[in-house]
């Protein structure tokens, strides 16, 4: 495919919008003749935070007035929650024909109503996805019995809402989500839908009234299974058969779908009643199954008590400590795993974009892709019209950064990624709200969104210019280690409380991060121990 | 329980003679194989254990006894199922309930069977009673105020009974969960296979295999705290792979069963059978045409490979890293060992009945039968070899290549003439997997011997530091309770009150103390006994190890530990002694008979050290030279926790130290591994991140999420 942008882009200007633990990034491109074009990628942050209405709206109504209501390419990465929220929590702004307009549509391959595999993965996603659903509907409806059950990390955080949760956009069948009806809503309203597949190069479009263009080529996501669904590292020839086993195991989740159409747990024995008679909990006492209950500690009806003996009571028959052998809520853990892994597999379906800027260097937007993404990157060339180049260039001649998935753990890859980033001039941005991940999760240290290592990786890799969404970056203590960085403070823009603009091209000034000025070696002091 | 009579024939009671055994049915396999015309005959089983001794805990409904509890709590549908009484006469008389996978109370019968039989197998090889052990959860651990006993070192508590629960969770899997000191057996509806059959409830605590299997966790465990714990990619994969092979030869003490499929293959060990594949139902319930693992699956795919003359890579599975998976390369190489065994243990049986192996149609009635027995008697002397081995391991980060030194060494020592080849045909087996020993030629088995240790330095310049040239615990012996009796209890407890106290906190105690109540006399328990005794020398070993001592630098080498304070690094924690902390995991006796009758007693010491060990190299300097500010938080909480520590083999004869199996805790090259490997891969950042449910559970049958 031939690229020969015929009006080259002056200025360009990435805003990535600030304490979202979620994406939304703005790019502006402006012409010599002052013509602006917008592309919006992403909008969202994750579920269950504060305020997260207001933050959206906020966010929305400054999109729409940057924009002046014309957004000309919308680049939806994957269907994420933290991705996508704020077309629902700002959907009378963001949603509204009348106050803002997509020209163009992309998404990834895996978004496509008509590819065959797509479709397959789709169903595949969208069973597994409601089998969790449905499992965490269907015990919030049996919450008498099962109120102290607790649902563990992250079973809805990502998912988003299920659709009789408010914020939905309307009624649908229950168990279905509302991320996906985003989705749709959204293809509807852009005039003109593209999916993109790896190995594609092509414009940002221009259309209807010209100007420039910014060349994109596609990275990801993979359309091997292997790379789809590896989500952690590993070497050799390990071969990915686990998949039959994680649809069963979906499938196993033992929902049943009543008449009414709702989600119900088969909870009944698999046993004649004869076995248990008498000797069931008292499931209309919600947390009975998790005290000590004193009703079964009978003398006179020994079944029950044998059971209170061996079970209830905190200590055995000699006084030994038994409390910790209770099993109640044990058989809730495979739902929140699976909830983890299908969370792990949509990330890999990011669709993953490099913009190649009119110094020939790129911008990589790498949405949450993990593991298999990153590493199918390199699986084909990619031709901007002067012959193939791999990812591996792409990749040397990269200059901005946007860190996959907040800066967690496995969604950059080190060795065939960020190592090969090697721009004395690279820049990250990485939207995150460390404290706010820090509360997610069960447990401390909660998520860790930068995780330390990548954040040293990426301070090392940028000689501190990483920008953060949680903090500006003039007066970060870990980027001032490495001293003063002029003419980078310069393209930067944290005036705003709402975002920060980052010019990472500036055809008529010498300052911006971009042009000749950014060729010269960066300063790169450590500060003095 | 009724017994009609027993008033007028109570005077005469004595004169009935205990049983030797108590028997009980179960399924040869899983209910599945009950359904089909080929295996039904063979899948009805009895299983014999042992009756009751007088020193151990009677058998109580639940069943309960000595080493078990089932409680049968099905939390999902909120039920208890009855306990079964095995003690009733009805039940006596027939050999416990009729296999049904219908009846939850067969249920509680057969996995108990399963489990002690397991437990039995395990005791006969290890000339000791088994013990089980609660992992501290790692949360409360934390939260928990430290250094609650005051005392230096961790004493883990000692569990009782090890809890099954049959029905504890709908899902394909089965647990044992080191913090519960629990076995947790799923159930599920399965998927029918491709010819239709199945499709109705599967329940893994029917399965012989997944029982022996998650039982061999727990025994593994209650005999070695530190292997629960992932700090190479063989550790966890050791515990899978041990359990798996465990499950395994089990399937050879079934006479029928073996001398059906040797029939059936003509005595050909290396084919597709019932006795080389794990857990059939549940592998065809969940979507697989055969067995969820297959022994001889590796074997079979590097002889086809070869076959069609591709080279073999000899690092071919160091990428293969899910602990499942990994573990089928040890389970590769242990049943090659045994096939190689097994085969020419009957080469000549084939010559006198002048046939071949793998000819169904002219093997005799009376060539299965031999078969049959060589094939038992090959599996429980490989099985006892496998067993034997783990008191040669080291006490922390095993890998594949010190197992088979540590089985090498175990057997050498006690049967040094390997005249039937054993050992030369594991070492094979091993080398074929690509198991290598770092630093070894692997040329012959001797090589692969544990070293003996080195001896003491004599110094002038260290005034009281011993002549002997040697490291010897004579002087601790006499210090040590080695027998186990009822004689030393006085002694122990005047020694040390408080674990009396904490051993025997319980109801059943011993009469001839001061201080314990009279109500909880009157029953004497050897295993208590036993464990009573194991703490007891667990912590005269210790007190004896931080006395300061002139040869403590040689005991610092030996151990591979610190001892002193001078030159200990900060990272290692100081008792209020001030001297290093270290903590003694076990003492244990082990009397073991050879073959040729000789008499192998030693005491097995681990000592282990705990070090706190960082992700950033400049992090783990600072912190070793006591450099790193108070108020780091990675002080209080480390990035990971970095063990070393030595096993220590003691001849009782004479004390002194015959082998020593190191892992040194300045070992730096092993800190960079165990870091690279809790970074994840190379090319990847750690993956300390969230937190998944399922690592809590290490040792899941499935793994519930993969990586």
């Amino acid at each position: 495919m031939s690229i020969a942008a015929k009006i080259v882009a002056e200025k360009i200007v990435v805003r990535m919008y600030r304490n979202l633990l979620g994406d939304c990034f703005l790019i502006r491109i402006t012409d010599a003749d002052g013509t602006h074009r917008h592309v919006l990628i992403d909008c969202g942050l994750l579920q269950g935070l504060k305020n997260a209405k207001d933050r959206m709206i906020a966010v929305a109504e400054d999109i729409v007035a940057t924009c002046e209501g014309v957004i000309d390419l919308l680049v939806i990465t994957h269907e994420h929650w933290d991705h996508i929220s704020g077309f629902a929590q700002a959907k009378d702004i963001l949603l509204n024909p009348d106050r803002i307009t997509y020209r163009n549509l992309w998404m990834a391959w895996t978004e496509d109503p008509e590819n065959k595999d797509a479709i397959g993965l789709r169903t595949a996603f969208e069973q597994r996805k409601s089998a969790v659903a449905r499992f965490a509907l269907a015990l919030g409806a049996s919450a008498t019995r099962r109120t102290s059950a607790t649902l563990v990390d992250g079973l809805d955080g990502f998912i988003g809402p299920f659709d009789d949760a408010d914020g939905a956009l309307g009624i649908a069948p229950s168990g279905r989500l509302t991320g996906r009806r985003i989705l749709e809503e959204l293809k509807q309203q852009a005039r003109n839908v593209r999916y993109l597949k790896p190995g594609m190069v092509l414009d940002t479009p221009t259309e209807p009234d010209g100007g420039a263009a910014l060349p994109a080529a596609v990275l990801g996501p993979p359309v091997a299974e292997s790379r789809l669904f590896k989500d952690m590292p590993s070497r050799g020839d390990d071969k990915e058969t686990y998949l039959d086993e994680q649809f069963l195991a979906y499938s196993l989740l033992a929902v049943d779908e009543t008449q009414d159409g709702l989600a119900q747990i088969d909870f009944t024995s698999p046993f004649p009643q004869r076995y248990w008679d008498g000797l069931q909990v008292d499931l209309g006492d919600g947390d009975t199954a998790r005290r000590n209950d004193p009703r079964w500690d009978d003398p006179t009806d020994p079944p029950r008590k044998w059971f209170y003996d061996h079970y209830f009571a905190t200590s055995d028959d000699e006084q030994r400590d038994q409390s910790f052998r209770r099993i109640d809520g044990e058989w809730l853990h495979t739902a929140s795993s699976l909830a983890l892994k299908l969370d792990s597999d949509t990330n890999n379906t990011s669709l993953v974009l490099a913009f190649r800027l009119p110094d020939d260097n790129f911008m990589l937007f790498a949405a949450d892709a993990q593991v298999g993404n990153w590493l199918s990157w390199h699986d084909q060339p990619y031709d901007f019209g002067s012959g193939p180049i791999t990812a591996e260039a792409i990749l040397n001649r990269t200059r901005l950064y946007k860190v996959g998935h907040h800066g967690s753990h496995n969604a950059t890859l080190r060795g065939k990624g960020v190592m090969m980033m090697t721009r004395h001039d690279l820049v990250a941005m990485v939207s995150t709200v460390e404290d706010e991940a820090r509360e997610q999760g069960k447990s401390p240290p909660g998520w860790l969104m930068p995780n330390p290592d990548v954040k040293a990786a990426l301070l090392e890799r940028c000689g501190g210019r990483l920008i953060r969404g949680d903090r500006r970056w003039d007066g970060d203590a870990d980027a001032a280690a490495f001293g003063l960085q002029p003419d980078f403070a310069l393209a930067l823009d944290e005036a705003s409380p709402l975002y920060v603009d980052y010019t990472i091209y500036d055809a008529t000034a010498a300052t911006a991060g971009g042009g000749a000025a950014a060729r010269k070696k960066p300063v790169r002091k450590r500060k003095a121990a | 329980m009724s017994q009609p009579g027993t008033d007028t024939n109570a005077r005469f009671k004595d004169l009935i003679p205990k049983p030797s055994k108590r028997c009980l049915r179960v399924y040869a396999f899983d209910p599945q194989a009950s359904l089909e015309l080929d295996t039904a005959v063979i899948n009805d089983a009895t299983i014999e254990l042992p009756w009751e001794e007088s020193w151990e805990d009677s058998l109580e409904q639940g069943p309960v006894n000595e080493y078990i509890e089932v409680v049968d709590f099905d939390p999902v549908s909120g039920c208890f199922y009855a306990p079964v009484d095995l003690n009733d006469p009805l039940l006596l008389a027939q050999d416990g309930l009729t296999p049904s996978d219908g009846s939850p109370q067969f249920h509680q019968q057969m996995v108990f069977a399963v489990a002690m039989k397991t437990v039995r197998s395990f005791e006969r090889a290890l000339g000791r009673p088994v013990f089980w052990t609660r992992e501290a959860d790692p949360k409360t651990a934390r939260s928990r105020k430290r250094g609650k006993t005051g005392q230096d070192g961790l004493y883990r508590s000692f569990v009782r009974r090890l809890r099954i629960y049959p029905h504890a969770m709908r899902e394909p899997n089965a647990y044992y969960s080191p913090q519960k000191t629990a076995l947790l057996f799923g159930y599920f509806k399965g998927g029918p296979a491709r010819d239709g059959t199945g499709g109705g409830w599967v329940f893994t605590c029917l399965s012989q295999d997944i029982v022996a299997h998650e039982t061999a966790h727990a025994i593994l465990h209650g005999m070695w705290p530190r292997s629960v714990e992932s700090c190479n990619c063989d550790a966890l994969a050791f515990h899978e792979a041990f359990a798996d092979i465990v499950a395994l030869f089990q399937h050879f003490s079934s006479r029928s069963v073996v001398e059906h499929q040797m029939a059936r293959s003509g005595g050909a060990m290396r084919a597709v059978s019932l006795l080389t594949g794990l857990a059939q139902q549940f592998g065809r319930a969940t979507g697989r045409e055969g067995p969820l693992r297959f022994a001889l699956e590796m074997v079979r795919r590097e002889e086809e490979q070869l076959k069609g003359e591709t080279p073999l890579a000899p690092d071919r599975n160091a990428g293969i890293i899910e602990p499942h998976k990994r573990g089928q390369i040890l389970v590769a190489a242990v049943f090659d060992a045994f096939v190689t065994i097994f085969e020419r243990r009957t080469a000549d049986l084939f010559r006198i009945a002048r046939t071949r192996r793998g000819d169904t149609e002219k093997i005799s009635a009376g060539l299965v039968k031999r078969l049959a027995i060589e094939a038992d008697k090959a599996a429980g002397q490989v099985l006892r070899m496998c067993i034997r081995g783990l008191d040669y391991l080291p006490p922390v980060d095993v890998t594949f290549g010190e197992y088979l030194r540590a089985v090498v060494t175990a057997d050498t020592d006690l049967v040094p003439d390997d005249s039937n080849h054993y050992r030369t045909a594991f070492a094979e087996a091993f080398r074929k997997r690509g198991i290598t020993v770092a630093g070894q030629s692997f040329s012959s088995t001797e090589s692969l011997l544990w070293d003996a240790p080195e001896p003491f330095s004599v110094s002038p310049d260290r005034p009281g530091a011993k002549d002997s040239v040697d490291a010897s615990f004579s002087d601790l012996l006499g210090r040590l309770q080695l027998n186990v009796t009822f004689a030393g209890v006085e002694r122990m407890a005047a020694k040390y009150p408080e674990l009396y106290a904490e051993s025997f906190s319980g109801a059943k105690a011993y009469s001839g103390v001061k201080g314990i109540d009279e109500d909880r006399v009157g029953h004497r328990n050897l295993r208590d006994m036993s464990m009573l005794i194991v703490r007891f020398n667990q912590r005269v070993m210790h007190d004896w190890l931080v006395e300061p001592d002139p040869n403590d630098p040689d005991w610092e080498k030996l151990l591979g530990v610190h001892l002193l304070d001078a030159t200990a690094p900060q990272t290692i924690n100081r008792s209020p002694s001030g001297r290093p902390k270290v903590e003694v995991h076990s003492v244990r006796i082990s009397r073991r008979q050879g073959p040729d009758g000789q008499m192998l007693q030693q005491l097995v010491v681990q000592v282990t050290q705990t070090r706190r060990a960082y992700f950033r190299a400049e992090d783990q300097a600072q912190a070793d030279a006591g450099r790193m500010p108070g108020d780091d938080p990675l002080r209080k909480d480390p990035d990971f926790k970095f063990r070393g520590g030595a096993t220590l083999l003691v001849d009782l004869h004479d004390g002194r130290v015959r082998r020593v199996i190191r892992k040194n805790i300045r070992d730096e090259r092993r800190l960079a591994r165990q870091r690279a490997f809790l970074l994840g891969d190379p090319d990847a950042f750690s993956f300390a991140g969230r937190v998944d449910p399922a690592e809590h559970e290490p040792f899941a049958f499935m793994h519930r999420s993969v990586r």
